[in-house]
């Protein structure tokens, strides 16, 4: 803290650039109000109600959470989980990271998309593909083995899914770390003698280790959110997301279901903290200037092998997992009748064709908004300066950090009486999509920014301009990729959601990961698999469509989370 | 880049304005509806409403919990205009706690126990729980088929049975107040307890179990009989049983949903008197239900008359849900679970 005398001055000088620039002092007011009402509000509202199970204030839903041992256990088998995910998601995304910046192996463009196609794909995929393979009816557990297990739901079946579903994370964050390390360092050791193991345990590794942990931790929340994949394979296994689900949704507990969202927020928003706060002071990146010498001398040629051979099994696991569903779309009955048919396409037509379309829709709809609006904030936060910034900024990073779930309950509590009547609207979804995905547009924007010196602008204001004529005219095109890496991410995830918006979802607007997930669960696999297929091809199309047209590489768009 | 840019938005615009005009021709008369039939009957039921009147039923598929759950999370508000379907307990239930809607429809001509004394609701068609027995896996695992509540808890299907949460689903519910009616709470616990040990999952859905009992996902389910009669008409290996000591039933019904969306109200009640008529229980009768309206019965569709169903006391049942379901997840996941880890 510095001098109240100088702070002072300093914030009259923040607010005299305010006064001076009435349409950024628009902006930022109108901005705050928005992530207020969008993201703050709301998880007031489901913390409120979780206080007051009575309409007065108590613990009582929180005492019997912890004095019951349905719900602890609950609570347990969350932890376990995540747990067990993060390392071996960090495990896989750290080989599979190393092996193609490190040790140079072949095929890494086609290893490359591998390590990032999980991301692209509807929530539940993997689960589903799970069960038509290893389930009682699976091709490879009952037709190929002739085995007989139940054992694929619960706790097995969930780590399979969710580390397949999440190394991606871990993947997209040791990528830039291990790129940032640079080669000549392990040259030196060897060259000081170290054997290239040695080398790899004592500069390699320690200089990685800070990543690794930050790609366990985001691992962890991923799987701590989850509500995709434990609603479809978690069977027994109660984890907290499905929980809040069931019992808010279900038995109409909205108290206890409240709770319980709150409960999942405090892990994800410490991660969040440790995150922004913490781990970005240290400075694990060792640049010196990009170093363009390929490091194809940091791995032996048996390490080498192991590695490809490791890559490229995960791979086929994952590609595996994309035939079985495309397959399961022209069976007439898994697992017990094979022939082939395509009732399936045309029921899904009829049942799911509408929502395809309100899908996609709001997608396309949400998906300019949450990109424009990430650009502006990130803009307004590297350059200019105002009192609230901090605000600002902490504020639109937050919701990255929110589970679904718990703004799902929040804003079915927060949206549903008088003054903001919502539910049930498009808004409200598009809402959903625009406030939980604008983060990762911010933070693009942000890095984007960081690299172009502000003289730029600064010329363009000196000129005349004023600040939207500046941003649309210079910062715009400078920052245009992450501007499209940031829509098509947008996209993606406004397509592939499911953990908030099944809250929100009306029959005049419902979400196909939503149907996907009924047609799952009464079993209509046949019909759950072409509608996956049909998402997976529209989000596959759109990315595509993006990369034609902007000449953007799949790494630019998707390297922007890290 | 600049070219790039308006080519995206321009495809953008185009897209979504295109996806606008087929999506949503505006000011037809529209329906919005919350169903519990099963999603097959669903889309057949509206779809042939569409035809004969020209007005569009946007509905989505709720169990009866969640139905009852959204409806009520939704009080102030209301989003929907009707419930269609659902197990009679939940109607009872959503009229106990305001928020359904009296209606005299002069369609209501069912016997008087199928309906509401002041009108809340209408029945449309009645089924009875039942076992559904896998017979590949029953063979298989040298088991036989459950005839009665003692057996199914019996430990020889340990790890065999699936139901679904009485919580979210009328039709476990349904199951738990028949156990309770027949042998008093204390002993319906005892015994939902043993039964838990044999349950592999509880699912949200009330028919999920009997479609994972066709296809061998599980040995035996407990639903409703005509879920069961259907899948054994479309081809699949299951036996129906019913539990000796007598068995409980559903009253599908219909409810007008209380101060839901007022543009609606009359073309809601235009379907709430279909819903009851002939030309929709033709419709539910191809799913092997058996309606209110006499109509000509699918092969196989097994009648309450028939059958040893209870005295069953639904506003009782309703009435005591809550609790019940408390309780439930007490016996069930509170104790039960830590006891059963080993």
């Amino acid at each position: 803290m510095e001098g109240s005398s100088n702070q002072l001055s300093r914030k009259e000088g923040k607010f005299y650039q305010l006064t001076r620039d009435p349409v950024l002092f628009i902006t930022v007011l109108l901005i705050l109000g928005l992530l207020l009402l969008f993201i703050v509000y709301p998880l007031y509202a489901a913390a409120k109600l979780s206080l007051t199970p009575e309409g007065h204030f108590s613990f009582k839903e929180y005492s019997y959470i912890f004095t019951h041992s349905g719900y602890t256990k609950t609570i347990l088998n969350s932890v376990t989980l995540g747990v067990v995910v993060a390392t071996l998601a960090t495990f896989v995304g750290f080989i599979f990271a190393f092996a193609l910046t490190k040790a140079g192996i072949k095929g890494k463009k086609y290893f490359q998309t591998m390590g990032i196609l999980p991301i692209i794909s509807p929530p539940f995929m993997f689960a589903l593909s799970v069960i038509l393979l290893f389930g009682r009816n699976g091709l490879i557990t009952a037709k190929l083995l002739n085995l007989d297990t139940g054992g694929i739901y619960g706790l097995k079946g969930l780590i399979i899914v969710q580390v397949i579903t999440m190394y991606p994370i871990a993947y997209m964050t040791l990528m830039g770390i291990l790129q940032g390390i640079d080669p000549d360092l392990e040259t030196c050791a060897m060259n000081l003698g170290a054997k290239r193991g040695h080398s790899f345990w004592t500069v390699t590794f320690p200089l990685a280790l800070p990543g690794i942990f930050a790609s366990w931790l985001l691992v962890f929340v991923g799987s701590l959110t989850d509500f995709g994949n434990p609603i479809i394979i978690g069977g027994e296994f109660d984890v907290l997301s499905v929980k809040a689900y069931m019992e808010f949704t279900g038995m109409g507990n909205l108290p206890r279901g409240a709770a319980l969202a709150i409960l999942l927020l405090i892990p994800t928003v410490f991660v969040f903290f440790i995150q922004k706060y913490i781990m970005k002071n240290k400075a694990y990146v060792t640049i010196t200037g990009k170093s363009s010498r390929r490091a194809s001398s940091s791995v032996g040629k048996v390490t080498k092998h192991a590695l490809f051979l490791f890559c490229l099994l995960v791979s086929l696991f994952v590609i595996l997992f994309y035939v079985t569903i495309i397959g399961g779309s022209f069976v007439k009955l898994w697992g017990v009748n094979w022939t082939p048919t395509l009732k399936w396409f045309a029921y899904s037509f009829d049942v799911g064709f509408k929502t395809l379309k309100n899908t996609v829709y709001l997608a396309l709809i949400s998906t300019p908004i949450t990109a424009l609006l990430g650009m502006v904030i990130a803009y307004i936060v590297v350059r200019k300066s105002f009192p609230g910034k901090g605000a600002l900024d902490f504020l639109s990073m937050l919701s990255y950090a929110i589970p679904g779930t718990a703004v799902g309950i929040g804003y079915v509590l927060a949206f549903n009486k008088a003054p903001f009547k919502l539910s049930g609207t498009a808004f409200i979804l598009i809402a959903v999509y625009v406030f939980r995905n604008v983060p990762i547009g911010v933070q693009g924007g942000i890095a984007a920014l960081k690299q172009i010196s502000s003289d730029i602008e600064e010329s363009s204001t000196n000129l005349g301009a004023n600040t939207i004529y500046t941003f649309r005219k210079i910062t715009l095109p400078l920052i245009r990729p992450s501007f499209f890496a940031g829509a098509t991410f947008a996209f993606v995830r406004a397509m592939t959601a499911i953990s908030a918006i099944i809250f929100l979802v009306s029959a005049r607007w419902n979400h196909l990961t939503v149907l996907i997930l009924a047609q799952t669960e009464i079993m209509r696999l046949g019909a759950a698999s072409v509608l996956s297929f049909a998402l997976i091809i529209v989000v596959m199309g759109f990315v595509f469509l993006i990369m034609k047209l902007t000449g953007l590489k799949q790494s630019q768009i998707f390297g922007t989370t890290n | 880049m600049k070219k790039t840019l308006l080519i995206f938005m321009m495809l953008v615009l185009i897209i979504s304005t295109g996806l606008f005009a087929a999506g949503s021709s505006e000011k037809e008369q529209r329906i919005t509806a919350y169903t519990t039939l099963d999603e097959e009957l669903a889309q057949k039921v509206f779809k042939a409403y569409t035809a004969e009147t020209g007005v569009q039923v946007d509905w989505v598929r709720l169990s009866t919990g969640e139905a009852v759950a959204r409806i009520e999370a939704e009080k102030a508000n209301p989003q929907a205009s009707i419930w269609f379907g659902g197990v009679g307990i939940g109607h009872i239930q959503a009229k106990q706690k305001g928020l359904t809607m009296q209606y005299d429809s002069p369609a209501a001509k069912m016997p008087a126990q199928f309906r509401d004394k002041d009108h809340y609701w209408s029945g449309i068609y009645a089924g009875a729980l039942c076992f559904e027995s896998n017979t590949n896996k029953l063979a298989k695992y040298g088991l036989k088929a459950p005839t009665s509540w003692a057996e199914i808890i019996s430990p020889e299907y340990k790890g065999q049975v699936q139901m679904a949460n009485p919580g979210s689903s009328g039709t476990a519910y349904n199951a738990l107040a028949t156990l309770v009616q027949i042998f008093g709470e204390d002993k319906a616990f005892d015994m939902l307890k043993k039964l838990d040990a044999n349950i592999t999952q509880y699912t949200r859905s009330g028919s999920a179990p009997g479609k994972n009992a066709s296809i061998g996902e599980t040995t035996i389910a407990i639903g409703y009989s005509h879920d069961g009669v259907k899948l054994v008409n479309e081809g699949y290996p299951l036996k129906i049983t019913f539990p000796s000591e007598g068995t409980g039933y559903e009253v599908a019904s219909i409810s007008l949903i209380k101060n839901g969306p007022a543009d609606e109200l009359e073309a809601a009640k235009k379907l709430y008197d279909w819903g009851l008529g002939e030309t929709a229980a033709k419709i539910y009768a191809t799913t092997f239900v058996v309606p209110f309206v006499d109509v000509p019965l699918a092969k196989g569709a097994v009648s309450i008359k028939n059958l040893n169903v209870i005295n069953q006391d639904d506003a009782w049942a309703a009435e005591n849900k809550t609790r019940l379901v408390e309780k439930w997840n007490q016996v069930i996941n509170g104790e039960a679970k830590t006891v059963k880890k080993k």
